[in-house]
């Protein structure tokens, strides 16, 4: 590759901001986690997630798996 | 401008092109070599840091003349955050107080899970067995088959009924530690909540917790937690399953975690009891039939070790013969054994570190059997990095913190203590409380284990890998002689390189290929309550 060459890969790039304003920009996220969750169970964010579960109720986080 | 201290780089060793992941920028990058030695020259390692990747790169850009990148590149680099005006200091600080802040609101999410141990006792003398200090220790004190009272069963419930209500009168703008206390346990009705789409559950935990022993305590307990609106699962040897028939299915047990060494040959040389001297393969493979039929969902872990790496593929191929890989209840997945329990913090022989367990088995995996079914363990290092790609920070914070050990999961023994990791159970010094008939206490320490995060430990508040891996599993510094406010890198370091170069090698430009193998992330079923990540760690009952 070119000498110069810098391929950007990933698509959400915040850099120089300050911690307020990243936990706003995640702040979807986290909404995002808290209303389609599945229980209070404990390790919702965790077994759901990438056990397949919440990847298939959310539109937005679809496909985490390889 | 300085080189960032959280940049993880990843060489492939077959090609000229680098890849740059930002540790908290979001940012990741293919890259020249001329890039990586720009970056490599204004980067000063914090020393006992996490570094292998430097080593690494440095070690590829040896004998190389290289020119520096022109100034456009340069400027791009900074825009990406590899290059910083932030000081050291300041960067390890913005990573620490954000760190906080993500943990922060977990806890203030996450809901109490729960589990119960009938006994420590078991029917099998697996040689590895995590479990085998308190089962031991309790031998010694006459204490050895004891099992859980029905009165014990039955405050363990009141806690459980206090504890839930207790979690869900904490909203998610409110921070954990501010939630008020219950004093007294609300009506399970009022607890029912309207995002709710799963069931919480409670998870039977041994010792064994499903063998001829405990099954007057378990038929006791089933029903009281249906009717509180649980489901229930547990982690079991599954060799006396068959005495549990009426109690499995989707109103009783309805999720199993059965453990196989291998190959028929190898299990049943290693997973044994004094009932069972000639092996047991066989045996549980009747009772996951027989759980099937019933409708249990049955999760297989295949252990992997010096001995088996090689033969995985054959545990596979023969559940597939049986047709077991062609059910939706049935799930599999392999984890490698370990000796954290004995102070060892390397894999040592016949225990096998991570990356020598996928090169050795990944070969024969490349064969689908079943597409989404074989999953091999990578620490989860594909799923992160492309959620990464796809959306930075935001793609990790689902899978961010490693397991529920931090607050949220109460395990309930039968003598009374209650514990926050499976890893732990038995060894009192470890309790975080109490119960019994007049209630229960929460000890102070228990603290301690809901403020273990990346802000708590210096060598994690400098390390490139925090938000992949979070400071990691809290057992590994406890049964490693170590505090829980030190790290558990382990092998973490050694995986996430060897995962991202492969999976850079089969995503050279970010993009996912159309046909994925099936060995690295696959959709396997895992109820809440059984947070994946300690589930690989559970004691292989």
């Amino acid at each position: 590759m070119d000498s110069n060459e810098l391929v950007p890969l990933g698509k959400e790039v915040y850099a120089n901001l300050t911690v307020e304003e990243l936990e706003s920009r995640l702040e979807m996220t986290f909404v995002h986690i808290e209303t389609i969750s599945c229980c209070d169970a404990g390790g919702c964010l965790k077994a759901c997630c990438d056990g397949g579960y919440l990847s298939k109720k959310s539109s937005n986080f679809d496909d985490l798996t390889t | 401008m300085r080189t960032s201290d959280y940049i993880i780089f990843v060489s492939i060793p077959e090609t000229s092109a680098s890849y740059l992941i930002h540790g908290y920028t979001g940012a990741v990058d293919k890259v020249s070599p001329e890039i990586v030695g720009y970056l490599l020259k204004r980067l000063t390692v914090i020393p006992d840091s996490n570094s292998e990747d430097v080593k690494i790169a440095a070690s590829h850009l040896a004998g190389l003349n290289l020119a520096d990148p022109q100034p456009a590149t340069i400027e791009g680099l900074a825009e990406r955050g590899y290059l910083t005006t932030k000081t050291p200091e300041e960067e390890r600080a913005f990573v620490t107080k954000l760190s906080q802040r993500l943990h922060q609101r977990w806890l203030a999410h996450c809901g109490p899970g729960f589990l119960l141990i009938p006994t420590y006792d078991c029917n099998m003398r697996c040689p590895y067995c995590y479990a085998s200090e308190p089962r031991d220790a309790h031998t010694r004190t006459g204490e050895g088959h004891a099992v859980m009272s029905f009165e014990a069963a039955d405050a363990a419930f009141r806690v459980i009924d206090e504890l839930r209500a207790a979690a869900a009168k904490i909203r998610p703008d409110k921070p954990a530690e501010a939630a008020p206390e219950a004093t007294k346990a609300d009506s399970t009705a009022e607890l029912a909540d309207p995002s709710c789409t799963k069931e919480p559950n409670i998870t039977f935990l041994g010792g064994e917790p499903l063998m001829e022993s405990t099954l007057p305590v378990i038929e006791y307990a089933i029903p009281k937690a249906r009717e509180r609106g649980y489901t229930l699962n547990a982690i079991t040897n599954g060799v006396e399953l068959n005495l549990f028939e009426k109690d499995l299915g989707p109103d009783g047990i309805s999720w199993i975690q059965v453990t196989l060494d291998g190959p028929p040959d190898v299990h049943d040389r290693t997973r044994i009891g004094p009932k069972y001297r000639q092996g047991t393969y066989e045996r549980i493979l009747s009772n996951m039939t027989l759980a099937m039929q019933k409708g249990t969902h049955v999760h297989v872990r295949v252990h992997g070790n010096a001995k088996t790496a090689s033969r995985l593929y054959e545990v596979f191929e023969d559940l597939d013969r049986r047709g077991f890989l062609k059910e939706e209840q049935f799930s599999i997945y392999v984890e490698t054994t370990h000796s954290w329990d004995r102070g060892l913090l390397k894999p040592t022989y016949p225990d096998i570190a991570l990356v020598d367990l996928l090169d050795q088995a990944r070969p024969a995996f490349r064969q689908p059997i079943t597409k989404g079914r074989g999953l091999l363990p990578t620490y989860r290092v594909p799923g992160k990095l492309k959620a990464y790609l796809e959306h930075g920070l935001a793609g990790l914070i689902r899978t961010m913190e490693f397991c529920d050990a931090n607050g949220s999961m109460y395990i309930f023994d039968l003598h009374g203590d209650i514990y926050p990791c499976w890893d732990v159970t038995g060894l009192k010094q470890h309790a975080i409380g109490r119960y019994g008939a007049e209630g229960h206490r929460l000890f102070d320490c228990r603290q301690q284990w809901i403020d273990r995060c990346p802000a708590v430990i210096p060598k994690c508040q400098g390390c490139k890998y925090v938000f992949f891996h979070f400071s990691g599993c809290r057992a590994i510094p406890l049964r490693t002689g170590q505090g829980l406010q030190d790290p558990a890198c382990y092998e973490w370091e050694d995986v996430f390189l060897h995962e991202s170069r492969e999976f850079f090698r089969r995503r050279p430009n970010g993009i996912a290929p159309d046909a994925e193998s099936n060995d690295a992330m696959s959709a396997v079923p895992v109820p809440s309550g059984i947070p994946e990540e300690a589930e690989r760690l559970v004691p292989a009952c």
